[in-house]
C-alpha cells in the first residue's frame, strides 16, 4: 500500500520500478477487487444482487423514467414531457415541503436521540424493574405507526379524546386542541420523537453493554466526575453506534407517511405536508404519476444523502 | 333422392341435438365468479347486501359471487391500485368522485346500450347524465346523497325557538344559532373542517344554497368566477369566527365527529346528508329541514352520487352486467335503501315508498326534486382533484389563519385558475 511507503522513499522506488500502483476506488475499485478473488464471491452475491435489483433498482429506474412523463396511475396515454413535472414541482409547494420534511427529520433524530441516549444510560443501571421498562419503554416502536397515530388520535382528539376530557375534567386544561393550525405540527413531531426513540434506546442500550467495566472503573478511580466519565466514556464509546442510529432514522424519518397521514392527513391547511404526503396524494389521489415520481425522485437524491453517510461512517468503522 | 333429403335432415337433427347437448353441458359447466365491492360500513353492508346477492346467486347457480366489504377510505386507497393492475372487482360500487378518473381512464365497462327499459326511465336523466363519460354511459346511480340541515328539536325547545319552524334563511340559522348558544350553552351550529372530502359536501351544500348556478365551471374545469364561492366560505368562518355559535377546534372534527356531536346533544344543527341517520337513529327529535337559503335567494342543493360500475376487465361482462340489473331494480334498491338508510334514485321508490314521505326523508326528497338539483353531474377528474385542495385552504378560513378571499385566491393560485 502507498501509505506504508515515506515520501523520501518514493523517488528510489520509482527509479526501482517497485513504485507501488495507487488502487483503483469507488465502485471501479470494487468491481475490480471482487474480480480479483475470482469468480466465486460474484455468484455468493448474484442472487442478492438480482433482489436489489429487482425490488429496490428496477422500480427507482421506472419512477426516475416516470418522472419526465405525463401518466396517469390508472393507465391511458403516456408521453414524454421533459423537465415539466420538475417545473410543476418548484411552481408549487414543494419548496416549503421540502423544507418542512428537513425540520421534520432534523428534530425528530434530535428528539429521538437525546430522549433514547437518556434512558439508555439510566436503564443500563441495575435499578429494580429495569427489564419491565426496557420492554414498555420498546412498545411504541413495535406497534404499526398507523396504530400508534390512531391510538394518539383518540387520546388527544378535543370531543371523544380520552386525555383531553381527563385534563378537562380536572380542569387543567380547556378547548385545546392539538391538532390546530400551529399546534399539528409539534403534536405531530412529538408523537413521532416517542415512535421513534426506541431505536435510538436499543441501539445505545447495545453500546453500552460493550463499554469494557475497567476503563469505567480507571475512571472512577482516576476521580473523574460522573459528567466527565459519560462526556468522555460513555458517549465516546456510544458516539459511532448513535451516528449509525441517526443516520438510519433520518433515513426512515425522511419517508414517514403512515403517522402523519393518520394523524392530521397533512393539515390543517399544509401544514404537516410532508414529501411523503405530497407523493401520496399526486401519486394516488390525484393519479399523477409523473408528478409523483419527480417529487419520489428528488425525496431518494435526499435519502441517498444519508445513505452516502452511513456507508462512509460504516466503512469507517470497519477499518 | 328423397332417401338423401331424409338422410341430410336426419344429421341435421342429429347434429342440432349433439350441438345442443353439448352446448347445454357447457353451460351447465361454466361456472363464473363474480367479485363484488360495496364499500360502507362492513357490518351494515353485509347485512343488507348479502341477502341480495344470495338471492341472484339462487337464480343463477352456475354462479358464485366473492363479496368484499369495506369502509370508503380503504375503497379510495384501493381502487385506484386495483385499476392501475388491471384487478378491480367485476362489480362495485366506487365512491362519487373516484368515478370519473376510472371512467377518464376507461377502465369501466359502457353499459348505455343494455340497460334495461323500465330501469332507464325510472331514473331521471340527471342522474344517468352524472354516470355519462364520452357519451357514453359507465354507470348506475345507485345511491344519492343529499345534504340538508339536520336539527336537534329538543334544544330549539330549551332555547325558546318553534322546532318547527327551523331556519329557512342563512340570517335565521345565526339568529338560531346564537339563541341556542346562549340560552343552553350548546353550540347552535357543527361544523366540521378536518381535512376530508366532506369539508367540501359542507361548503358546496353553502354555496349552492346562494346560487342558481353550479359552481364548477364545466368548460374550464375551474371554479365558476361568477358563483359566490367566497361568500359561501366567509358564511361558514364568520360561524365559527365572528358568530362563535360552532364548537371550538372545528379544524379537528370529521363530520363523522360531528354527527356524533349531535346525537350526543353536543351541538345543535349539523349540514349532513342522510347516512347521519346511522349515527343519530331513529330519534323523533332529530329532524332535517332544506338548506336554509343565502342572500341571493336563489337557492339550489347539490348531492353526492355513489353508482353501480362494471370493470372493463371483467371476463364476464354480461353476467357483470345482469347483476348490476338485478341490483338496481326497484325490489333491491328498495330493500337497500330500507335497510341501510339511503336515498334511492328509482323514482318509483320515492313515490310508492311510504318512508320517504316522513321523518328525515321529506327533507331529502325535496332537495331533490323541489330545487334545481345538481348531482355531481357532470363530475370530472379535475374536480376530483379539486376536492382533495379545496379543504385545505377552506381549512386555513374556519381556522382564522387566512381571509376567506386570500384563501380562494391561494386556491385559484394553486390550480393557476383565473382569479375571481
Amino acid at each position: 500500500m502507498s501509505s506504508t511507503h515515506a515520501d523520501n522513499d518514493l523517488p528510489a522506488a520509482y527509479a526501482a520500478g517497485t513504485l507501488p500502483r495507487r488502487e483503483p476506488r469507488g465502485i471501479l475499485g470494487f468491481f475490480l477487487r471482487l474480480g480479483a478473488g475470482g469468480i466465486e464471491p460474484l455468484l455468493f452475491l448474484l442472487p442478492a444482487l438480482i433482489l436489489v435489483g429487482g425490488v429496490y433498482i428496477a422500480p427507482l429506474v421506472g419512477a426516475f423514467l416516470d418522472s419526465f412523463k405525463d401518466v396517469s396511475l390508472l393507465g391511458g396515454d403516456t408521453r414524454w414531457v421533459g423537465l415539466a413535472n420538475y417545473r410543476d414541482l418548484l411552481n408549487g409547494n414543494v419548496l416549503a415541503t421540502v423544507l418542512r420534511t428537513i425540520v421534520w427529520v432534523g428534530l425528530t433524530v434530535a428528539g429521538a436521540t437525546v430522549l433514547g441516549l437518556t434512558l439508555a444510560v439510566a436503564l443500563d443501571k441495575p435499578i429494580p424493574g429495569r427489564l419491565f421498562f426496557r420492554i414498555v419503554l420498546v412498545l411504541p416502536w413495535i406497534f404499526p405507526s398507523s396504530i400508534v397515530a390512531l391510538m394518539w388520535r383518540f387520546t388527544l382528539h378535543p370531543y371523544y379524546g380520552t386525555l383531553i376530557n381527563f385534563l378537562r375534567s380536572i380542569r387543567l386544561v380547556g378547548d385545546v386542541n392539538f391538532f390546530t393550525s400551529g399546534f399539528a405540527f409539534p403534536t405531530a413531531l412529538i408523537i413521532n420523537i416517542l415512535v421513534s426513540f426506541p431505536f435510538v434506546f436499543l441501539s445505545a442500550l447495545a453500546g453500552l453493554q460493550a463499554i469494557p467495566s475497567e476503563v469505567m472503573e480507571a475512571a472512577r478511580i482516576d476521580g473523574a466526575t460522573a459528567w466527565q466519565r459519560f462526556r468522555y466514556i460513555t458517549f465516546g464509546y456510544l458516539r459511532p453506534v448513535l451516528w449509525t442510529s441517526a443516520i438510519i432514522l433520518a433515513a426512515w424519518t425522511m419517508v414517514s407517511f403512515d403517522l402523519v397521514f393518520v394523524l392530521t392527513g397533512g393539515g390543517p391547511g399544509d401544514e404537516t405536508d410532508l414529501l411523503a404526503i405530497s407523493i401520496y396524494r399526486a401519486g394516488f389521489q390525484d393519479f399523477h404519476i409523473g408528478l409523483a415520481s419527480a417529487t419520489a425522485t428528488l425525496t431518494v437524491l435526499l435519502v441517498m444523502g444519508f445513505g452516502y453517510f452511513y456507508v462512509r461512517n460504516a466503512t469507517r468503522e470497519a477499518t | 333422392m328423397k332417401l338423401l333429403k331424409t338422410a341430410v335432415v336426419s344429421a341435421s337433427v342429429l347434429a342440432m341435438m349433439a350441438g345442443g347437448a353439448m352446448t347445454g353441458a357447457a353451460v351447465a359447466q361454466d361456472k363464473i365468479t363474480l367479485t363484488f365491492v360495496r364499500p360502507g360500513s362492513p357490518d351494515a353492508v353485509k347485512k343488507v347486501y348479502q341477502p341480495i346477492l344470495d338471492a341472484f346467486v339462487k337464480l343463477h347457480p352456475n354462479v358464485t359471487i366473492e363479496p368484499t366489504y369495506m369502509g370508503f377510505d380503504e375503497m379510495f386507497q384501493r381502487m385506484p391500485l386495483e385499476a392501475a393492475t388491471g384487478k378491480l372487482p367485476d362489480v362495485f360500487m366506487p365512491p362519487g368522485l373516484l368515478m370519473p378518473p376510472l371512467a377518464a381512464n376507461n377502465v369501466l365497462l359502457p353499459l348505455g346500450d343494455s340497460i334495461p327499459a323500465d330501469l332507464k326511465s325510472d331514473i331521471a336523466q340527471s342522474y344517468w347524465d352524472a354516470v355519462t363519460w364520452n357519451g357514453q354511459i359507465v354507470a348506475v346511480p345507485a345511491v344519492i346523497n343529499p345534504q340538508a340541515l339536520w336539527y336537534n328539536a329538543d334544544l330549539f325547545k330549551a332555547a325558546g325557538l318553534d322546532p318547527d319552524k327551523p331556519p329557512a334563511t342563512w340570517d335565521e340559522l345565526v339568529a338560531d344559532a346564537k339563541a341556542i348558544t346562549e340560552k343552553t350553552g350548546v353550540p347552535g351550529m357543527g361544523v366540521y373542517g378536518f381535512k376530508r372530502n366532506d369539508v367540501v359536501d359542507e361548503l358546496a351544500a353553502v354555496v349552492q344554497s346562494n346560487s342558481d348556478v353550479w359552481y364548477w365551471d364545466q368548460k374550464n374545469q375551474a371554479i365558476r368566477p361568477d358563483v359566490d364561492v367566497k361568500g359561501g366560505l366567509q358564511f361558514l368562518a364568520d360561524l365559527v369566527q365572528k358568530d362563535k355559535v360552532t364548537q371550538p377546534n372545528v379544524d379537528a372534527y370529521s363530520s363523522d365527529d360531528v354527527r356524533g356531536m349531535l346525537r350526543d346533544g353536543k351541538v345543535a344543527m349539523l349540514i349532513s346528508s342522510p347516512p347521519t341517520l346511522s349515527v343519530v337513529g331513529n330519534d323523533p327529535k332529530f329532524r332535517t329541514a332544506l338548506m336554509p337559503v343565502g342572500p341571493t335567494g336563489k337557492a339550489t342543493s347539490v348531492a353526492n352520487m355513489d353508482p353501480w360500475v362494471v370493470s372493463a376487465t371483467t371476463q364476464h361482462a354480461e353476467m357483470a352486467k345482469e347483476l348490476v340489473w338485478f341490483l338496481s331494480s326497484a325490489e333491491n334498491v328498495n330493500i337497500a335503501a330500507t335497510g341501510y338508510g339511503t336515498l334511492p334514485p328509482l323514482s318509483s321508490i320515492i313515490a310508492n315508498n311510504p318512508t320517504y314521505k316522513s321523518g328525515i326523508w321529506p327533507a331529502f326528497v325535496d332537495t331533490m326534486t323541489k330545487r334545481a338539483f345538481f348531482s355531481t353531474k357532470p363530475i370530472t377528474p379535475q374536480m376530483s382533484m379539486s376536492t382533495d385542495t379545496i379543504p385545505q385552504f377552506a381549512q386555513n378560513a374556519l381556522t382564522g389563519k387566512s381571509t376567506p378571499e386570500d384563501s380562494i385566491k391561494q386556491l385559484f393560485q394553486s390550480y393557476g385558475w383565473p382569479q375571481q
